[in-house]
């Protein structure tokens, strides 16, 4: 009797299963976005919603726990047009991602040319010497040459002055502090870019450059007639991800000059976080995070059409 | 006569080689000097290396409570974004789901600037309570780790031929199966690449421990920058702990090269 009975359910238990797998593995294809969709929500769309309604609110840490902020309408955004180094802190940023994003395509593109012909075994020696800066963190490239920037009894003045030339206030002073964090920002990155035009050189075919030989080109119209055109697309994804990450320069500003000296290296980062932190008045700050999310996209789209019709 | 034309090209590598790995060095020369000696000019060159420096880092500042967490919130956010990023990167892949437009949204999400969400961001984990707290921590780290390895892995999955998939169909396999027993092991190398860039992000992110975090969640980034921050002086100290920080990118590029250079390279592949 036991028998009997237990046949059917035998039966029946894998078929529940069989049918719940084959349901799941139907929607598979929702199934493996949920959870990305569910952290994205989370943690980057509902913020950005987030992020415009507080911009347009007085929300700061004394209203948010009485939850008795004002809708404010623009003051926010005029408040931070009539901050003077609010301004200069964007200008700053425009200025320091121009130069050294020029600055280490040109050096990388320098030295992708000259270890391009060496054999395999040196090239990738030199891949290893040169690489490392590129994937320390931005604190940890600050923190080195912290000690090296000294104006007293750092190496670089020391070296300066050993060849009888005056000594720099690297960090005290408006210019050459700039300079100092465009210095770092190619040290760290020009390995980056130096990488990419590597790899896009490496990546056309060898019979151009026999060709071109016999042709009897120089070394700068072979580079400026065939190898940059073929290149582009490939150096255009480079600058691309180096330009919205210079955008968001700020571990080096915060641990060398603090902004300073006056607001003469601040960024909108370090701007946005210092204040943020000093005034924790989140609607104003969300405010000046708003500007910079205009900013940012202004720039990536230019870059990103550009890239696209080059690539097309 | 040839090799005499090729040194100033020697000459000129070995220059950026040093420009490259000299403040390396010099930073390790002093994390290894007495401290009476750090500070001297002109250097000494000719000393006795001590490691008291790195003793003190770990006796004193208690290094280790920021290694670990480091290290703990590095690696969730690197399981949480491979496993959840390259599932749904799969049916990016497979699916065509969202088309191109998707593509760039995924570019596009990636550009947004840290500092942009921050404030709503730290609003929305307090109200979460996990401010201060690893998870938390983990949960902020995923808005830029995410969005970058689904584009990695988006990429790589698109090289692996779609005629295995069929075939895997026919022989009945489901999807799940599909994806971890026959997709993933031929996306090792991609995975691999993906793994160490959002191992070091997550290892090297200054702005959101800094903005979420206070006392018992710190990362070694902000230990490190409170060398110089906080305590001002203590150079052997500064060096000593900018080179523990430095330690995984060291070993990844002496063991990792290739899959760093792919990895790089890979994420600019045209989708």
């Amino acid at each position: 009797m036991s028998k009997g009975l237990d046949l059917p359910l035998k039966s029946e238990k894998p078929s529940i299963l069989k049918s719940l797998g084959s349901f799941l593995d139907r929607k598979f294809g929702i199934i493996s976005i949920l959870p990305m969709l569910l952290i994205i929500g989370v943690v980057i769309i509902y913020p950005i919603i987030y992020l415009f309604y507080l911009s347009f609110t007085d929300t700061s840490n004394m209203n948010l726990i009485a939850n008795n902020a004002n809708f404010i309408g623009l003051k926010n955004f005029i408040r931070h047009f009539k901050d003077k180094a609010f301004i200069t802190s964007i200008w700053n940023t425009l200025y320091f991602t121009a130069v050294s994003v020029s600055l280490s395509t040109l050096i990388g593109l320098f030295l992708a040319c000259i270890v391009y012909p060496m054999i395999s075994v040196r090239k990738n020696l030199m891949v290893t010497c040169i690489l490392l800066p590129t994937l320390i963190a931005e604190t940890a490239c600050a923190l080195i040459f912290k000690p090296m920037l000294d104006t007293s009894i750092g190496i670089f003045n020391y070296m300066l002055t050993f060849i009888h030339l005056p000594a720099i206030n690297f960090l005290g002073d408006k210019v050459s502090a700039q300079w100092v964090i465009i210095a770092l920002n190619v040290w760290q990155w020009a390995p980056y870019m130096f990488v990419f035009l590597l790899s896009g050189i490496e990546s056309l075919s060898i019979s151009y450059f026999e060709v071109l030989r016999l042709e009897g080109a120089t070394f700068f119209q072979r580079l400026w007639y065939v190898i940059l055109p073929l290149i582009k697309p490939i150096a255009l994804v480079a600058i691309f991800f180096r330009i919205t990450n210079s955008l968001r320069l700020f571990d080096k500003i915060y641990i060398l000059t603090g902004g300073g000296p006056g607001s003469a290296t601040d960024t909108i980062t370090s701007y946005i976080q210092r204040v943020g932190i000093l005034r924790m008045e989140f609607g104003y700050s969300s405010a000046g995070g708003v500007i910079m999310l205009l900013i940012t996209a202004v720039i990536g789209a230019i870059t990103l059409k550009y890239m696209y019709n080059v690539n097309e | 006569m040839q090799r005499l034309k090729r040194i100033p090209y020697f000459i000129t590598i070995g220059i950026f080689i040093i420009i490259s790995l000299f403040p390396f060095l010099w930073a390790f020369s002093i994390s290894i000097k007495p401290k009476e000696m750090a500070t001297m000019l002109p250097p000494v060159l000719i000393f006795k290396p001590t490691i008291v420096s790195y003793i003190e880092l770990f006796k004193q500042y208690h290094f280790e409570k920021y290694l670990v967490n480091s290290l703990t919130i590095s690696i969730g956010v690197l399981l949480v974004s491979l496993l959840v990023g390259s599932l749904a990167a799969f049916s990016f892949a497979r699916y065509r789901v969202g088309g191109r437009s998707l593509t760039y949204g995924i570019l596009v999400v990636q550009m947004i600037p840290p500092m942009v969400i921050t404030f709503p961001l730290y609003l929305t984990i307090r109200a979460l309570g996990l401010i201060d707290s690893i998870p938390g921590l983990i949960l902020a780290q995923l808005t830029y780790s995410l969005p970058f390895v689904m584009w990695v892995m988006r990429q790589f999955f698109m090289q692996v031929p779609i005629e295995l998939d069929e075939s895997a169909k026919i022989d009945g396999a489901s999807n799940y199966r599909l994806f971890f027993q026959i997709i993933i092991p031929l996306s090792i190398p991609g995975l691999v690449s993906a793994s160490i860039f959002t191992f070091l992000g997550s290892w090297n992110d200054l702005l959101f421990p800094l903005m979420l975090t206070n006392v018992n969640a710190q990362t070694v980034t902000i230990a490190a920058a409170n060398f110089v921050t906080v305590y001002n002086i203590l150079w052997t100290d500064v060096d000593a702990s900018a080179l523990l920080m430095t330690i995984p990118p060291i070993l990844l590029t002496l063991f990792a090269r290739k899959y760093i250079v792919a990895g790089l390279v890979g994420s600019s592949v045209k989708g």
